[in-house]
């Protein structure tokens, strides 16, 4: 990957929670590089550290219980117009830290460079205020625009995704929108700054298959008109292939598979992206294949197990995989997987290639 | 029941050729809504309108204000003028509450106590808001030992009986010039806003943890903003039944006080006074306690009423 191409790096991000019980290791040394002008999905099922993961990057990670523990989150410094803070050399050249922002910097970066958009529409709009002043509230903050002018660029904003009457509209409070538009609304808020990054968790979880997918099409020809790139959560695979250049298996924490959207579904280099695949029904199956779902639950992160995390569900695990985690390998070009199937002297499985 | 043979349409219509044409859809007709949902206070404002106590209540208080602020200025008399060879008159046209044992209109004066009452309950009102919803409300935003240190400062104040504070608060201030009117406002504020505090704090424990607030946070916006402009409006239902439920306390505490002695003194008329002096007489002059007592009696109704409405309609649970 082209070096001067990296919007965002997250390297070796590690988020715990310290609870009653022990201690949760929620995300453990998570590596994951987000390319300017691209789309970026991340699958996992719940509770895999998808969520918390994003969390950490924004810094809104709830202390105590939860604590960022290590690494760093690299965002391209030109774009955040902080060069006091870039790093003068060294592969991360140019970027800043947000892990070593202090709060109030941090508040400038969020919104403005970084934007969220939450799974549930329907309780993530301000229930008392009116549409007009959340929609315009961040480009305020952050004396983007005067009220009058932010008010403009709402309306604008609320046409762009697709609101009859915008003008109308800006008055009224969000109960008078359906969920479809309230998440609608939310996108329009998350892009009123223009951020470089935009987050969005879940966003068509809670909505109507039909409106699903209004909203994913939005997305990606507002991603096109506005050129944020977009990172995109879900415990979906379908979702994620429809709008993803590069995709992120999530598992317990850490990352199993990461590659290009096309190399994921055509060769997938872990046997729990495989198993994903095959639980979800697809159109284009040949003749009436079963689903097979993956057996098992995900580990209890307060005691994961020594080994790779997806041994104990896993169909082909070696003795090796029950005694240390194996690293991620890079399988091809831009796809990292981490599993020792991939290793010469693993017995050979259809589909998996062998590297040094 | 026969087969239908052929098609029948709307009667007096006939399809024309043009009938069938496709029908274009504009946008609008895409993203149609159903019909405007009332909004939070329509809603509330119209449960209210049914409940006659707490119309009747709102009524009240507003013909009180008006008398405490217009009637003195109407009347012929004002509260200190003494007539002292019209002492102890009964109720008649020119007097319709009587005067008292200096000749004093008694109507004058018990409008210019409804001043003072309102006096107290807008100071109430006004430390609720100011004190009350920001002490909670900033109490439980951070949360954490924050909350453990100004919440314990609120358990001991709570500790102390109002009574209490406004003696020791007399005696400090006695003979300094200070308006006694004044101690009154003090004791009230050093007290009165404590179950504000109280109910600011546990409205916005759980609003805190909405993800509209959390929303917000991602926004960038700074945290005052967030507790006013996001937090506390929605805790607006229940600050308002608190102050509603408040003012008449604080107003009978007033009373009350004057009453003993403790609030203000001649020749100024509260209500507490007024009835403190009738009481001497009560065997033979009753309409000298009666009237400002009926005052008392009122008022206290009236915001109790419109506080219990305003409680009803404000409470999303029984929303229909």
């Amino acid at each position: 990957m082209d070096e001067n191409n990296v919007l965002m790096r997250i390297q070796g991000l590690t988020t715990n929670f310290h609870t009653y019980a022990g201690v949760v290791h929620a995300v453990d040394d998570m590596t994951l590089t987000v390319p300017k002008d691209s789309v970026v999905g991340i699958v996992g099922e719940s509770g895999s550290g998808k969520s918390v993961t994003m969390m950490s990057v924004m810094r809104l990670i709830p202390n105590p219980p939860g604590r960022i523990e290590g690494g760093h989150v690299w965002f391209d410094g030109a774009a955040l117009g902080m060069p006091d803070r870039m790093e003068k050399d060294g592969p991360n050249k140019g970027m800043v830290d947000l892990l070593s922002l202090s709060a109030e910097s941090m508040m400038k970066v969020r919104g403005r460079h970084i934007a969220m958009i939450f799974q549930d529409p329907m309780v993530s709009l301000n229930p008392v205020l009116t549409i007009g002043l959340q929609l315009t509230e961040s480009m305020v903050v952050h004396g983007l625009a005067t009220k009058e002018g932010a008010w403009k660029r709402a309306v604008d904003m609320l046409a762009l995704v697709g609101i009859p009457k915008p003008e109308e509209r800006m008055r009224d409070y969000p109960h008078q929108y359906s969920g479809g538009m309230r998440q609608r609304v939310m996108i329009a808020m998350a892009l009123s700054c223009s951020p470089e990054l935009v987050i969005a968790d879940e966003p068509t979880t809670s909505l109507d298959v039909t409106v699903q997918a209004q909203i994913l099409e939005l997305m990606k020809e507002l991603k096109a008109k506005l050129k944020s790139s977009i990172i995109i959560i879900s415990h979906d695979l379908s979702i994620v292939a429809g709008i993803a250049d590069k995709v992120v298996v999530m598992y317990a924490g850490r990352i199993l598979e990461e590659a290009d959207v096309y190399d994921l579904y055509e060769k997938p280099g872990h046997p729990y992206t495989v198993g994903l695949m095959k639980s979800v029904p697809r159109l284009d199956a040949e003749n009436r294949e079963r689903l097979v779902p993956i057996e098992g639950s995900p580990p209890d992160l307060l005691a994961p197990p020594v080994g790779c995390k997806f041994a104990p569900r896993c169909k082909y695990a070696m003795n090796i995989c029950r005694e240390q985690e194996p690293p991620l390998v890079t399988v091809g070009q831009g796809h990292r997987a981490r599993c020792f199937l991939h290793h010469p002297t693993a017995p050979a499985v259809p589909g998996f290639v062998k590297v040094e | 029941m026969g087969v239908q043979t052929a098609w029948r349409f709307k009667e007096g219509s006939t399809p024309e050729a043009g009938s069938f044409a496709p029908a274009l859809k504009g946008s609008e007709e895409l993203q149609q809504v159903a019909g405007r949902p009332t909004t939070y206070w329509s809603d509330a404002i119209r449960r209210i309108r049914r409940n006659k106590p707490a119309v009747v209540g709102f009524w009240i208080i507003i013909a009180l204000f008006i008398v405490a602020i217009v009637g003195p200025m109407v009347s012929p008399y004002t509260y200190e003028d003494q007539d002292l060879s019209n002492t102890f008159q009964s109720p008649t046209l020119q007097h319709p509450f009587g005067t008292d044992q200096l000749g004093r209109d008694q109507m004058t004066r018990v409008m210019y106590g409804a001043r003072i009452s309102l006096a107290v309950g807008i100071v109430c009102a006004a430390l609720n808001f100011l004190i009350g919803v920001t002490y909670g409300g900033i109490s439980a935003y951070f949360g954490g030992r924050v909350d453990d240190i100004m919440m314990r400062i609120v358990d001991i104040l709570y500790g102390i009986p109002t009574l209490i504070i406004v003696i020791l608060l007399t005696v400090l201030f006695k003979d300094r010039g200070v308006n006694p009117l004044v101690n009154v406002f003090i004791a009230i504020g050093l007290t009165y806003w404590l179950p504000m505090a109280r109910i600011v704090r546990g409205e916005i424990l759980s609003l805190k943890e909405r993800e509209f607030a959390l929303a917000a946070k991602t926004i960038g916006a700074p945290n005052n903003r967030i507790l006013f402009r996001h937090l506390i409006p929605n805790a607006m239902g229940p600050i308002i039944v608190t102050v509603t439920l408040e003012v008449p306390s604080a107003i009978f505490t007033e009373a009350f006080l004057s009453y003993i002695g403790l609030g203000v003194s001649a020749p100024v008329a509260s209500w507490g006074v007024l009835a403190s002096d009738g009481t001497e007489a009560i065997r033979s002059f009753p309409y000298l306690v009666l009237f400002p007592a009926l005052a008392i009696c009122l008022t206290m109704f009236a915001f109790n009423f419109l506080g219990d409405g305003l409680r009803d309609a404000l409470d999303p649970r029984l929303r229909q």
